[in-house]
């Protein structure tokens, strides 16, 4: 009860506490007073004797306060107290400590939070280390699984319990509302076995198991209101009737994506082993190891690749952790953000030493004060250490706002596809985390500025006043770690920006404004006559809407990547074998298509009216100059048709056209040659409608999707939107990416630059005096001023060499995965060290200036 | 100042004052005094020691407070013997029999 007591006399009562000890001593005087006067004193001298029986009164009431209180607590208090005096007396050098530590920490934390729920968390299934993915290649190409393979794999490997193999399609739900576009898993062997998570409500289905279907718990909510008794009702998906047997725990979704999950049709999983469409997933047998597994791979594989020589000849696989592969895409980028942010917290952490640093060496003359009057050199450290714990305590909080705020701001801008990114929060362990690493950054830091400054609190300064003009080699050494790790910031910031740019500023090859795009699918057992009906429909009613100029149909709009290829064979040509391997890309149309895009026909003209036999196709510029350099291919034949049985005539194809080129990626480093064919030649259920308009886009969109419902109730727009949309989305990684690493090289160059002013006026101000001696005995201000110039630039020279040096290998290593690998990084480097050049001369002008103008006169006075 | 007053042995103050207080609550002031007379003022209580030593034996809960008034109406910090504290004091006795004995034995032989 006695420390609860003490501690509550500390913190709740201690005025209270101080004022009645104050009184009760005051009655004792008076007592005693009166007592002496009684014994015959005069009042002045009973009062004198009093007294000096008493002795002391603030050194008794320093006793009974300690014992009425806690001492270490009190200590602490007051030490706090005078500590947060300190950082109040200096706000610019609290403000910025405060403001870079926030920001440091806050954004690792917010990082951090994204790099371990999107790459850390182990996956929402039982013992998930345990799953793996298996990726097969043939002949170096990667290719999908295959059903009668996996069931091979399924037979001959030992390490894992079964292999299964997932694919997903799209399906429309109907009969429940608005018809919607879900994601349907498939799967072929035992999936929900290797995955080991049990349905939430109701069972899984059983391999091979027709018409029934599991649901994601998120369709369950979203789309059938979570009602319980779903289970065993009928839900039509694509004219199909499926029999609901179960709903998937919420957790589950978080990798796989998919709204439903069935099996695949039995005749799928035929011994035809053509055709490679799936994922395979498996789970590794208890005490077998990956390695186990890769080299049973191996032996299986060549095994297969002998017995199959048709189809699997030189087929290889790997395992790797299910994870990985689920992550493999975003691993990168992430982990390449939170070293960059981990190396601003660096520069943040150098910066703040170095501002404690600048404070030691200005209380150094306080501190000597301190200790002649009887401070311990403990008290003093602990009082240093107190004024930059508090600093980071301050900065941490900051830090955890900051990093609420910057989980939310990365969820909006990291790309929506990162695996399990909408999950993300900052939860306890982060603020904490952040927290704690403020405070060991404070105190870390605090620790070094001491050891670094204070400490050498001698009676010396007392004598000789502030002359101090010892240069320590701590705070030019943090000053050129931050420039090091601010060129290295700078220098990808602008390799990606500048990628960005010309990115953006290569031109489309089409002209997005003002056109609208219009998506749609139907099953793919739908027979073409009803697609191409249904397509030409569209075509009708889309152009009848008024404002609208032009319409046409492509089954991919350019910018999505991805388009069907295949090789080519010219009669009367022979080509080297680059050119005859060469993928070319075959893109369905409609005749209207180069017009409504605005992409201009260099020659020949369009097929019309499109026929439905693949007899005419329109060429790109690249595919000109690849296969025809000196000639002009209009009315010139190919084929796609290379693998024909020997002496089988081909489909010959009669170039009619030659169109210039469409940028079919953004990142896009070549340009592939391309064929366009009319649309109802070719076989695809997936249809793009761009629209041109000249009104109002708004209510353009509504006038189509009003259209689409009188062709087709029951099949869902699958997104309607401005085409400027898809160059956006195209974009967006690379401007995420630049825009944050801008935003974390600016902060790093801006801490950077503060750090050298802070050490060049610090250094000034110390030699203030020795500078005013220099001018009074002639030195010129020009002198002067360039000689602190040239210590600041001396510094940053160094830091920007090295800085410099680890720039190209550094670089090398990130942008191979999001730019051009071909690009020489060189540009980028040069522009980083201009831009810390210019910046360092600022820094180091402003004190050079103030030194140049020292007054002899007062410089002398000044001490 | 006299020479014959005794300053009070170092850890007997807590001894006298409980066997003080063991008589009923009592001021500061007259605790000092009860211990000055009744030792024929003999033993002298440094008010330095006498207010620090109060509030860590209220601290220890041997002793508890209480603001009265006094007889001439004046307000002051009445202590008194909590239950710990009549124990203490009988520890405190025995403790100090003990050593008297033992330092009464030590000088007996050294003569």
């Amino acid at each position: 009860m006695s420390w609860f007591n003490r501690f509550a006399n500390t913190i709740l009562r201690r005025d209270t506490v101080g004022q009645e000890a104050e009184d009760e001593m005051a009655f004792h005087l008076e007592e005693r007073t009166k007592e002496n006067i009684a014994r015959g004193m005069t009042p002045a001298e009973a009062r004198r004797e009093a007294q000096m029986r008493f002795g002391s009164r603030s050194k008794l009431r320093e006793e009974t306060r300690d014992a009425d209180t806690l001492v270490w607590l009190n200590t602490l208090a007051r030490d706090s107290r005078i500590a947060m005096r300190g950082i109040v007396q200096r706000p610019g050098l609290a403000i910025t400590a405060i403001l870079s530590l926030g920001l440091g920490i806050g954004a690792t934390s917010a990082i951090f939070c994204v790099v371990d729920t999107v790459l850390l968390k182990p996956l929402p299934y039982p013992d998930a280390d345990q799953l793996v993915m298996i990726q097969e290649t043939i002949r170096g190409e990667q290719i999908g699984g295959n059903p009668a393979r996996r069931r091979d794999w399924q037979q001959q490997l030992t390490a894992v319990n079964g292999v299964g193999g997932l694919y997903s399609e799209g399906v429309v739900l109907t009969g429940r509302g608005e018809p919607r576009r879900l994601t349907m898993q498939r799967s072929v062997g035992p999936v929900f076995p290797i995955l080991g998570v049990p349905p939430q409500l109701g069972r899984g289905y059983r391999e091979g198991e027709e018409r029934v279907v599991v649901l994601s718990h998120k369709t369950w909510q979203t789309h059938l209101g979570a009602n319980p008794d779903i289970l065993g009702t009928s839900l039509n998906l694509s004219q199909t009737p499926y029999t609901v047997i179960g709903v998937m725990p919420p957790t589950f979704a978080a990798s796989t994506r998919a709204d439903l999950y069935s099996a695949a049709p039995p005749d799928l999983d035929s011994p035809r082993r053509t055709g490679s469409w799936l994922g395979l997933v498996a789970r590794l047998q208890p005490g077998q190891s990956l390695t186990a597994l890769n080299t049973q791979l191996a032996t299986v594989g060549a095994r297969l690749g002998a017995q199959y020589p048709d189809t699997e000849a030189g087929l290889t696989a790997r395992a790797e952790p299910l994870l990985d592969a689920t992550t493999g895409p975003a691993r990168r980028p992430l982990w390449l953000l939170l070293a960059t942010i981990g190396a601003v917290l660096l520069v943040v952490c150098a910066n703040l030493s170095s501002l404690l640093l600048v404070r030691a060496s200005e209380r150094q003359r306080e501190f000597a004060v301190r200790s002649a009057m009887g401070a311990e050199r403990f008290a003093l450290l602990r009082l240093q250490l107190l004024e930059s714990l508090w600093l980071g305590l301050i900065g941490g909080g900051l830090g955890v706002l900051v990093a609420y705020w910057g989980v939310e701001l990365l969820k909006y801008l990291l790309p929506a596809d990162l695996p399990r990114v909408e999950t993300v929060q900052l939860d306890g362990r982060v603020a904490i985390f952040a927290l704690g690493l403020a405070l060991v950054a404070g105190l870390l830091c605090g620790l070094l500025a001491a050891l670094g400054g204070a400490s050498r609190a001698t009676a010396d300064h007392l004598r000789d006043g502030l002359r101090t003009t010892r240069r320590t080699w701590l705070r030019p050494a943090f000053v050129t770690l931050q420039v090091v790790l601010s060129t290295l910031l700078l220098a990808g910031a602008t390799r990606f920006t500048e990628s960005l740019i010309s990115n953006l500023r290569t031109p489309l090859g089409f002209n997005p404004n003002g056109v609208i795009a219009l998506s749609y699918s139907f099953p793919w057992d739908t027979p073409g006559r009803k697609l191409y009906s249904t397509f030409q429909q569209s075509l009708d009613r889309f152009a009848a809407i008024p404002g609208v100029t032009s319409v046409a149909f492509v089954d991919r709009l350019p910018l999505g990547g991805g388009t069907q290829s295949g090789q080519i064979e010219i009669p009367g040509h022979e080509f080297p074998p680059a050119l005859r391997n060469l993928p070319v890309s075959h893109r369905a149309i409609s005749d209207n298509y180069f017009a409504t895009l605005g992409v201009p026909l260099q020659s020949g003209r369009i097929f019309h009216p499109p026929t439905t036999n693949l007899v005419e196709a329109v060429i790109n510029a690249t595919f000109a100059k690849l296969y025809f350099p000196n000639e002009d291919p209009i009315g010139r034949k190919f084929t796609f048709d290379t693998k024909r049985e020997p002496g089988k005539a081909p489909n010959w194809i009669t170039i009619v056209g030659v169109a210039a080129d469409i940028r079919q990626e953004l990142r896009q480093t070549r340009q592939p040659p391309e064929a366009y064919v009319p649309f109802n030649s070719v076989y695809w259920p997936q249809a793009n409608f761009v629209l041109r308009t000249n009104g109002d886009p708004t209510s353009i969109m509504a006038a189509a999707r009003q259209e689409f419902l009188t062709i087709d109730p029951l099949l869902p727009i699958e997104s309607l939107r401005p085409l400027t949309d898809d160059v956006k989305e195209a974009s967006s990684q690379t401007r995420t990416i630049a825009s944050l690493l801008g935003g974390f090289a600016l902060t790093a160059l801006l801490v950077a630059a503060i750090g050298l002013y802070g050490l060049l006026a610090g250094e000034v101000t110390a030699q203030r005096r020795e500078i005013g001696i220099r001018l009074a005995l002639g030195a010129e201000p020009s002198a002067v001023l360039s000689g602190v110039v040239r210590r600041g630039l001396i510094l940053v020279a160094a830091g920007l060499a090295l800085g410099l040096a680890l720039t190209v290998p550094a670089l090398r290593l990130v942008a191979s995965q999001i730019t051009d690998p071909n690009d020489s990084p060189l540009n980028a480097a040069l522009l980083a060290g201009l831009i810390m050049l210019t910046v360092a001369l600022v820094a180091s002008l402003i004190p050079a200036r103030r030194a140049s103008r020292v007054d002899p006169a007062t410089a002398l006075r000044h001490e | 100042m006299r020479a014959s007053r005794q300053d009070i042995l170092q850890g007997t103050l807590t001894l006298l004052i409980l066997q003080t207080l063991g008589s009923g609550e009592n001021h500061g002031y007259a605790i000092a005094q009860t211990i000055e007379q009744v030792s024929n003022e003999l033993l002298r209580v440094e008010e330095g020691s006498l207010y620090p030593a109060l509030h860590r034996m209220e601290q220890d809960g041997w002793i508890e407070s209480q603001w009265k008034l006094t007889e001439t109406n004046r307000k002051a910090r009445f202590y008194s013997l909590t239950a710990a504290g009549r124990t203490r004091l009988q520890q405190e006795t025995e403790n100090w029999e003990r050593l008297k004995a033992g330092v009464g034995l030590v000088l007996g032989w050294a003569q």
